[in-house]
């Protein structure tokens, strides 16, 4: 359900690459920069950072209950940057706070520090690690193909966005771990591969193992309550979520909880990441529209928006999408929104409704 | 076993060498189809099959093998004479070769061209063993004696004869026999350690082919590498000249013979070095799914100052300070490994000492390890091994290699073990050279082939050679530059092969430093990108069934 992405970051003078490592669950990434190069305006670290900063906050909005980490790869050594953690400004301000880049790159420090981190993290969880990379090459103590093979031992998936040319071993890491290796020609594809990898990948069956997890969900305090706050260690005012189990005050959700480590969510949390393991299916086209089928006639208008739909004979043209579960017809604005934002269908939804309705 | 087999796989030298082809190509029937692959180098092949060199130690080595004959002659006449006494009669019958040989005697076969051995009885002055032996050590001592000269001495073979007539008494007819009678005497003695004889059956083999050909050939003596002029090492060299005359059996005897190469340019000059009317001769585009290739002519570097490795221009600092920056600027854009090739091993020994001494080296080897061919195989092995761990692990990596080497011969450097070749120079060859003279001449006058068009088309061919090295199938992809201002010119431009040229396009011309990288880094970010391997509609290049179907019926 979670995913735990590594990233990794370094910078070096040719290469800046910023990596998120998870301690617990987390997306790490890693993004590497050239500062020197300023064949991406205004400059490559400056840009690197800008995607991220919108990665993280994409990111966090699609897996409410993903944390992330990030990894700078500098002078040849992998730092931790920030911890695993669900809290999006962290990750930010730690970036824009750090933001030269000296030395060389290490693919194998880095993918060694993010593995360490995330393989404390239960099976259920799901491990990745984003490289975005900038270097041409990478200056490893040992040897990298180890390391490659230990990744996948470890079923952590590793990603990369490069920046400037297609590398062989970055290619061989995606290859062998299942990831999604991508070069970016210019700033706005750049934007556009990095935030590629903000929503989950397709659910893993055979990966994860069903087992029961422990959430609490948290009632939010009155307006005027004053409380000590457990992640800041002062007043606040106002606001808050009380933790359930031992009653400790969080600023936000989801989060964990720092004195009892429990895990808060919220139910709407909890429903967008149910939203991406299980998708709405998609809608098939109504081909023939001549031969309806015998038992009823087709219905005039879409079943989400009571706009008109295209009949045999009509003189509204379109297509007219059916959900394969509820049988409803719905028009192509409609699908594109149950699809891409909703994530549920309301025919479905209804026929549920409708039934108990009858049942009672 | 070769009747036996439908297809059969071998060097060019079993089926142009008559040394070799009389034996393992004799079986052969008519209507077998002959295809030569990778044949751009087939008139080199066809000159070497029938030249011969000869040195101090040949001589020397030949004398000792004489001598060890005379032993194994008198042995053999105190316990059987009865064998040379067979011989002898077989020899006058006019059997001038012992029919069917067994598969081991592959090195004593006939060094000239099977039509033009003379089917008739052995003369008799070499028939009885000791007068062979007696004519060979008088050859071997004219020989010896025309070698040491203190200058250079060309000339063609019917005055070599008539003065070896004239002083050793030793007439054309003897000469042509001389390799067959030592293959009958060394059977009839029953030698078999056959690797000692290798001297004395050189010798034989230049006594045949001087006795049995007037033209296309000539006899150069030189006392000393001009390159080397203080140390003494005088050597005969019998070299052809004709590169049609190795080829012309197979010619005449298969039905059907293609000739393929994919450098092989121009197409219409090798008609006329090998003698012969081609039914077809074609070229065929390559069909590829995206423009996988980035053929590149820079001109001058980075500061407008043209580059060459002109004679007069290679030991100019600011051209070598160039070729330095080219690399290294192009080590900074390129991923995984890079190859160069130079002219010869001494210019890139050079070349490597300047950019030491310039610093330019160690900021190429902060990016990427740096790899060079020497000429000792092993070395080259160990380097080549490095190298593609290096590329393989992301380190990246360089190397150096010369145009004309074993490397470039041989050796692939696909995928990202080549991302990048740079072709520093036109690889001409040694121009002094006394035999490439007079090979040019001979092709003037024969053939009415310009020496300079000759010269070029040989350089612009050893190039694309090289630079093809970098892709081997439709989803790799690479680069080539070619880094001399005289590839600008229309005439060598116009001599590389077909698929260079097609992507060779007017703004990749006359390119400087800055620029190429430029273009470097645009086509590297567009490989990258995914793309469909079977191509649709404009570009497809994989075929179905229906388009076979359809071109069929076209």
């Amino acid at each position: 359900m979670s995913r735990e992405c590594c990233a990794l970051m370094w910078r070096s003078n040719s290469a800046s690459t910023v990596s998120v490592c998870p301690p617990w669950r987390g997306l790490v990434f890693s993004a590497a920069s050239s500062a020197a190069e300023m064949d991406l305006r205004p400059s490559r670290m400056g840009i690197v950072v800008d995607c991220v900063e919108a990665f993280v906050r994409e990111f966090f909005d699609q897996n409410p209950l993903s944390h992330l980490g990030v990894i700078l790869l500098k002078d040849g050594i992998a730092h931790q940057l920030t911890d695993l953690s669900g809290s999006p400004e962290t990750h930010i301000r730690a970036l824009r706070s750090n933001m030269e880049s000296t030395g060389d790159a290490s693919i194998q420090n880095g993918l060694d520090l993010a593995r360490g981190y995330l393989t404390q993290i239960p099976s259920y969880g799901h491990r990745e690690v984003l490289l975005v990379y900038s270097a041409l090459s990478t200056i490893d103590p040992g040897d990298v193909m180890e390391t490659v093979q230990e990744c996948k031992k470890a079923n952590i998936r590793c990603s990369v966005v490069g920046l400037s040319a297609e590398i062989y071993i970055c290619k061989l890491l995606c290859e062998q771990t299942g990831g999604m290796y991508s070069v970016a020609t210019n700033e706005g594809h750049l934007k556009e591969l990095i935030m590629e990898h903000a929503p989950p990948p397709a659910a893993q069956a055979e990966m994860s193992v069903a087992s029961l997890v422990r959430m609490g969900f948290p009632q939010r305090g009155a307006e005027d309550a004053v409380a000590l706050c457990a992640c800041h260690r002062e007043v606040k005012m106002g606001g808050g979520y009380t933790c359930p189990r031992c009653k400790a005050r969080v600023c936000e959700l989801p989060t964990q909880c720092h004195i009892c480590g429990l895990t808060l969510v919220s139910s709407p949390h909890l429903a967008r990441s149910y939203h991406h393991l299980f998708p709405v299916s998609p809608f098939e086209e109504v081909e023939n529209l001549a031969s309806a089928n015998g038992r009823q006639s087709l219905s005039k208008s879409c079943y989400g928006c009571l706009q008109e739909l295209p009949t045999p004979g009509g003189k509204v043209k379109g297509v007219r999408l059916e959900c394969p579960r509820c049988r409803q017809h719905f028009c192509f604005d409609c699908d594109n929104y149950i699809h891409e934002s909703l994530h549920n269908c309301p025919g479905c939804e209804s026929n549920s409704v409708i039934l108990s309705q009858l049942s009672q | 076993m070769i009747q036996f087999a439908n297809v059969v796989v071998y060097n060019y030298q079993y089926l142009l060498d008559p040394k070799v082809a009389g034996i393992i190509s004799k079986e052969m029937e008519k209507e077998c189809v002959v295809v030569f692959d990778e044949a751009h180098n087939i008139d080199n092949v066809c000159i070497e099959a029938l030249s011969v060199n000869i040195r101090q130690q040949t001589l020397d080595g030949a004398t000792r093998n004489l001598s060890q004959v005379t032993q194994l002659i008198e042995k053999s006449k105190a316990t059987d004479a009865n064998r040379l006494r067979q011989e002898y009669s077989r020899l006058v019958e006019g059997l001038a070769q012992r029919g069917n040989l067994a598969g081991t005697d592959t090195w004593l076969a006939n060094p000239a061209l099977p039509q033009d051995i003379l089917q008739e009885a052995v003369p008799g002055n070499i028939r009885r063993a000791e007068h062979f032996v007696a004519f060979l050590k008088r050859l071997v001592q004219y020989i010896k004696n025309r070698m040491i000269t203190e200058k250079v001495e060309s000339e063609s073979p019917v005055s070599f004869v008539t003065a070896l007539q004239n002083q050793a008494g030793i007439d054309q007819k003897s000469l042509k026999f001389c390799y067959d009678r030592l293959h009958s005497l060394l059977l009839t003695l029953e030698v078999t350690n056959t690797d000692e004889f290798m001297y004395i059956q050189t010798v034989c083999d230049f006594a045949t082919l001087v006795g049995t050909y007037t033209r296309g050939f000539t006899i150069i003596i030189e006392p000393y590498d001009e390159r080397m002029p203080n140390i003494p090492d005088p050597v005969l060299q019998l070299s052809c000249l004709d590169s049609s005359l190795a080829i012309k059996p197979v010619f005449e005897k298969f039905q059907s013979v293609v000739i393929t190469s994919g450098t092989l340019s121009p197409i219409d000059l090798y008609p006329r070095l090998l003698n012969f009317h081609p039914v077809i001769s074609n070229s065929y585009k390559m069909t590829l799914t995206r423009d996988c290739l980035c053929p590149m002519v820079l001109t001058r570097g980075s500061d407008q100052l043209p580059v060459s490795t002109k004679f007069d221009m290679r030991s100019d600092p600011g051209v070598v300070r160039n070729y330095g920056r080219l690399l290294l600027e192009m080590v900074t854009a390129v991923p995984d490994g890079i190859v160069c090739f130079f002219v010869s091993y001494s210019y890139m020994d050079g070349i490597v000492n300047s950019w030491n001494e310039m610093g330019i080296l160690q900021e190429v080897m902060q990016h990427k390890l740096v790899f060079i061919e020497t000429q000792d195989v092993v070395e080259t092995t160990l380097a080549l091994d490095n190298y593609r761990r290096a590329c393989d692990c992301g380190r990246g990596a360089v190397f150096f290699s010369v145009a004309r080497g074993k490397v470039a011969e041989g050796i692939d450097f696909d995928r990202h073990y080549g991302r990048l070749v740079i072709m520093y120079g036109v690889p001409f060859q040694y121009t002094l050279s006394r035999i490439l003279r007079a090979r040019l001449e001979y092709l003037r006058e024969t053939f009415q082939i310009k020496e300079n068009d000759f010269l070029t088309f040989d350089a612009v061919r050893q190039a694309a050679q090289c630079v093809g090295r970098v892709i081997r199938s439709k989803a790799d992809y690479g680069m080539m530059i070619f880094a001399d201002k005289r590839y600008n010119r229309h005439d060598k431009r116009s001599k590389l092969p077909g698929w260079i040229l097609s992507h060779l396009r007017e703004a990749h011309l006359n390119l400087s430093t800055d620029m190429s990288v430029h273009i470097a880094r645009e086509f590297l970010r567009r490989m990258a990108q995914p793309y469909d391997k079977t191509g649709k509609g404009l570009n497809a290049t994989l075929l179905s069934q229906a388009d076979l179907e359809k071109m069929e019926k076209k």
